[in-house]
């Protein structure tokens, strides 16, 4: 084991001096390949047909469980369809869901820590238990009960997904709000005469808003994969074509002999993570937030 | 000097007080002042004396912290600030009420360009059509000498220097015309240099604009050199509120006295050691019997121990002291001139 890891580092260090040789660091040798791997997702996304020629919808049970390789890039699920294919379809379901419900949250999250941090007293009490009481749940948990309660559609899965990650964003900016309203410039609006509201949404606000936006980008990740998760679990939308969590499920029973429709899907979405996240870092860094 | 000139604000016995666990806290406790139309009246006293938390409850941005509460009265052109609504205490401000502060590099959004923010200062005050406004942004940032000022609107604050922040600071408080303008020691984070032609332009613009202006600063210097009238504040008092010339050739509180022989002489020999005043400014929270002033006073007698003072006038000086007078500090040997108050 210690052998293997010496041998991996040795590797890594190796890489890394290489890179640093041609005068790319690992860090924007990272960056540029998210930065590609959200292009490809994105174009998928907008336009699947550029990517995918053939229909997700046809089945073709003679092509059924084809292995990855000469015919399908990725192989083929039970009912004939290409891997590869379904994963482009399931893009667009994916980003959706992750934007929307990060935008929802964010939104939600934010304008309920600006109230909190800003009128204090007994109003900050309030949303602050109602913010303690979502927390008790970890997100998943919360999304599937929310799930579950609604009933399986796009718009619910957006809303049980944007509640779950609302308590993070509530308390980043009712930090970031007791922090910004103790500013010279804060007092000296409010010497210039400024309405209260035209002091928090003007001169508040957007000096707080930084580190909202550096935790919605790691929010857009994790909240594909509470949905991936949802639909995985049979809370997903219904449709024809099966977004990245019901492809996982729908390979999970030939798991033994057909790995390639599971694992696909599960790389697909481990890349997506991984990518949204470095590229939360790279504006984390660019924005210079703590 | 100008004693025919009406009253723009009259502060009588202003209190404030902070709550810490459940005690109230004496910030300021008989802040009694007052400033003419066209005047400007010095403010000085050592760190933590009260002469902020004065400054700002005048703005009414003290009462805004929960924790505050206030007392006395002062009365601004004939109303009385205390009594007024929020609502018309904001209408105020930005109008006939303008502030500068002490740190004109944080008082500037740094989200915000120069042009935006006085523009939105602007627009509390009038409404004009766009170029007007440029116009008039352009002309308040001549006033206060900065000629490049198109260049100035469109930046943004970190790239000005603390001087240009600070003019732009005061051409923000010039351009709502006010009837009073509040400098919280405007001058104490800039250089040498700028302190003097910001200080200047205070001055020039209060004879311009015949505006009355409460200058509060810890600099004798500054006071000796603009103040129509100096109050001098300690512990939360006023201790004493003189002409200059009183204040400096005849200071009657030993609290006066003492910042005065503090300043290095400019001429003749130097000290081989500057004098000081023993001791600190006293915690509000535990504050001397008596006179607040006398475990540091030279002059300190029985009587000081005991009771405090009241604020009283004597040929044209209001002073806090059991014993007030010409004295040199050091001296054993006590020179009164002036009759004792009370």
């Amino acid at each position: 084991m210690a052998a293997v890891d010496a041998a991996a580092f040795t590797e890594v260090r190796g890489l890394r001096r290489q890179l640093r040789r041609t005068g790319v660091s690992v860090n924007s040798a990272l960056l540029y390949a998210s930065l590609a791997w959200m292009a490809i997702v994105a174009l998928a996304a907008l336009i699947p047909g550029v990517l995918a020629t053939d229909d997700p919808t046809v089945l073709d049970p003679a092509r059924a469980l084809q292995p990855p390789g000469a015919g399908t890039l990725l192989g083929t699920e039970q009912y004939g369809r290409s891997v590869a294919t379904l994963l482009v379809h399931g893009a667009r379901s994916a980003m959706v869901i992750g934007l929307l419900a990060t935008t929802f949250g964010m939104l939600v999250g934010s304008v309920l820590g600006l109230i909190a941090g800003y009128l204090g007293g007994w109003v900050d009490m309030v949303i602050g238990r109602f913010i303690d009481m979502l927390m008790c749940f970890p997100g998943v948990l919360l999304a599937l009960i929310i799930a579950a309660a609604l009933g399986s559609t796009t718009t619910n899965l957006i809303l049980a997904v944007g509640i779950a990650t609302v308590p993070g964003f509530a308390r980043v900016m009712r930090g970031q709000v007791l922090t910004v309203r103790g500013h010279l410039y804060v007092e000296a609006a409010r010497s210039n005469g400024f309405s209260p509201a035209r002091t928090v949404f003007r001169h508040i606000l957007p000096n707080a808003l930084a580190p909202s936006v550096v935790m919605a980008t790691v929010s857009i990740g994790v909240a594909i994969v509470v949905a991936a998760s949802l639909s995985f679990l049979g809370l997903g939308p219904r449709t024809e074509v099966p977004d990245w969590g019901q492809l996982l499920s729908l390979g999970q029973p030939y798991l033994a002999n057909s790995w390639w429709i599971s694992t696909f899907p599960g790389i697909t979405l481990t890349l997506t993570v991984i990518a949204v996240s470095l590229l939360g870092d790279w504006l984390r860094d660019r924005l210079d937030v703590e | 000097m100008t004693t025919t000139a009406r009253t723009m604000l009259a502060l009588t016995g202003l209190r404030v007080d902070v709550d810490r666990h459940g005690t109230a806290i004496p910030l300021v406790r008989d802040a009694t002042l007052q400033v003419r139309a066209g005047e400007i009246v010095c403010l000085v006293g050592e760190s933590g004396s009260g002469k902020s938390v004065t400054a700002r409850t005048i703005m009414g941005l003290t009462q805004l912290n929960p924790r505050m509460s206030v007392g006395g009265s002062a009365v601004f052109d004939g109303d009385e600030l205390f009594d007024l609504s929020a609502e018309r205490m904001r209408r105020l401000r930005g109008r006939e009420l303008a502030m500068v502060f002490q740190e004109p590099l944080s008082s500037l959004d740094p989200v915000w360009n120069i042009d935006s923010q006085l523009r939105e200062g602007l627009r509390r005050r009038e409404r004009v059509s766009q170029k007007a406004e440029t116009g008039r942004l352009l002309e308040a940032l001549a006033e206060v000498g900065i000629h490049d000022g198109s260049r100035v609107l469109r930046s943004y604050p970190h790239q000005l220097s603390g001087g240009m922040c600070q003019r732009v600071m005061i051409a923000m408080a010039l351009l709502a015309r006010p009837k009073l303008l509040i400098a919280d020691e405007p001058t104490t984070a800039l250089d040498v240099t700028i302190q003097a032609q910001i200080l200047e332009l205070i001055d020039k613009l209060r004879r311009d604009e015949d505006m009355s202006v409460l200058l509060v600063t810890h600099d004798m210097g500054v006071a000796a050199d603009l103040a129509d009238r100096v109050v001098v504040m300690y512990a939360g008092r006023v201790v004493e509120d003189a002409s200059p010339r009183d204040a400096f050739a005849r200071s009657a509180h030993p609290y006066t006295r003492g910042l005065l022989a503090c300043i290095p002489p400019m001429i003749g020999e130097r000290p081989e050691q500057l004098p000081a005043i023993p001791g600190t400014v006293p915690d509000p929270s535990n504050l001397p019997t008596g006179c607040s002033y006398h475990p540091r006073c030279p002059r300190a007698s029985e009587r000081c121990t005991v009771e405090d003072p009241p604020l009283t006038n004597v040929a044209g000086t209001a002073v806090a002291c059991w014993r007030p007078g010409d004295v040199v500090i050091g001296e054993d040997e006590l020179v009164t001139v002036r009759g004792q108050a009370s």
